[in-house]
């Protein structure tokens, strides 16, 4: 039987040099290192970071809700594995020309299918961004205080909003985008309205998806800014009510 | 892993994540239960959802 020169790895990206992944890498080893070493906040002066909201007991789940977007997946395909490096380019070849395959949602990667599911745990956890937003402006009994730290609070939810409802597996599941023939189904021409204002968010939805990211991290630091004392909290508005 | 097998990722992933769901609004909402009691409940959760993912590499889907 002949045999090809083919050497296919289960995971080729790490025996060959790619700059790109191994960077992925190691900012993946520095921001596991910085949870590790600095510790987790939970709330200070009101402010409840966005990482123990409702609980760091969740985090898995919204990992995996991050790690399985479709946003996350495009670039951790086409840049970091570089496998494949864009919808219409060949499969990857190895160092001596040899063809890889696309591997996409099978194997490990199956776990993507998963996302969908992954999105009603973020569904049931925005709610509570917006009561910690509430709590930052009522936290003290008798004030209304409303402060620069509030404001990044409702910009955090907004955007994990944004992120969450602009989903595929969002179109997919609450706005009929399984149907093949909206004028064929009750309601369609409302769903087609709503479809059309969703599909409008999708384009968008990576641009969400990284946004939300840094502002989460954004407003971690900033509460651990004001925990090590920088003046970086402003109060717009105090009364007593 | 079988099909057998595969097809009881979702109910592991929904039972699991609920489990850590809950005890995770328990804990928001300063809903009083005891320590021990919140971190088995977790640790059931965590495992099922681990076990839903291994279940679900099997899968042809």
């Amino acid at each position: 039987m002949y045999k090809t020169e083919r050497k296919q790895g289960w995971f080729p990206e790490f025996t060959e040099l790619n700059w790109r992944f191994w960077s992925f890498v190691l900012l993946l080893v520095m921001s596991l290192g910085a949870l590790t070493w600095f510790p987790v906040i939970g709330t200070f002066e009101g402010y409840t970071d966005p990482f123990y909201s409702p609980t760091l007991l969740v985090i898995p789940l919204i990992a995996a809700f991050r790690l399985s977007c479709y946003a996350y997946r495009k670039d951790y395909y086409r840049h970091v594995f570089k496998h494949p490096q864009a919808c219409a380019a060949g499969i990857r070849e190895g160092k001596n020309g040899e063809s890889r395959g696309y591997s996409g949602e099978k194997g490990f990667f199956a776990l993507n299918n998963y996302h969908r599911y992954f999105l009603y745990v973020g569904l049931a956890i925005l709610p509570f961004f917006y009561y910690d937003f509430a709590v930052s402006m009522f936290y003290q009994p008798g004030y209304f205080i409303f402060r620069l730290g509030s404001i990044l609070l409702i910009v955090n939810a907004l955007l994990l909003t944004l992120w969450t409802i602009s989903c595929h597996a969002f179109r997919h599941i609450f706005v009929r985008g399984q149907l093949d023939c909206f004028s064929c189904s009750l309601g369609g021409k409302t769903m087609k309205k709503l479809y059309d204002g969703q599909s409008f968010l999708n384009r968008h939805h990576e641009e969400f998806a990284f946004i939300s990211l840094i502002i989460v991290v954004g407003v971690d630091l900033y509460i651990r800014a004001l925990i090590a004392g920088l003046p970086v909290d402003f109060t717009f508005l105090k009364l007593a009510i | 892993m079988s099909e057998n097998a595969t097809r009881y990722r979702y109910p592991l992933f929904f039972v699991g994540s609920f489990l850590m769901l809950i005890m995770a609004f328990f804990l928001h909402f300063g809903v009083e239960v005891p320590e021990l009691y919140v971190e088995t409940v977790v640790l059931i959760g965590f495992v099922l959802f681990v076990l839903s993912m291994v279940v679900g590499l099997g899968s042809k889907e």
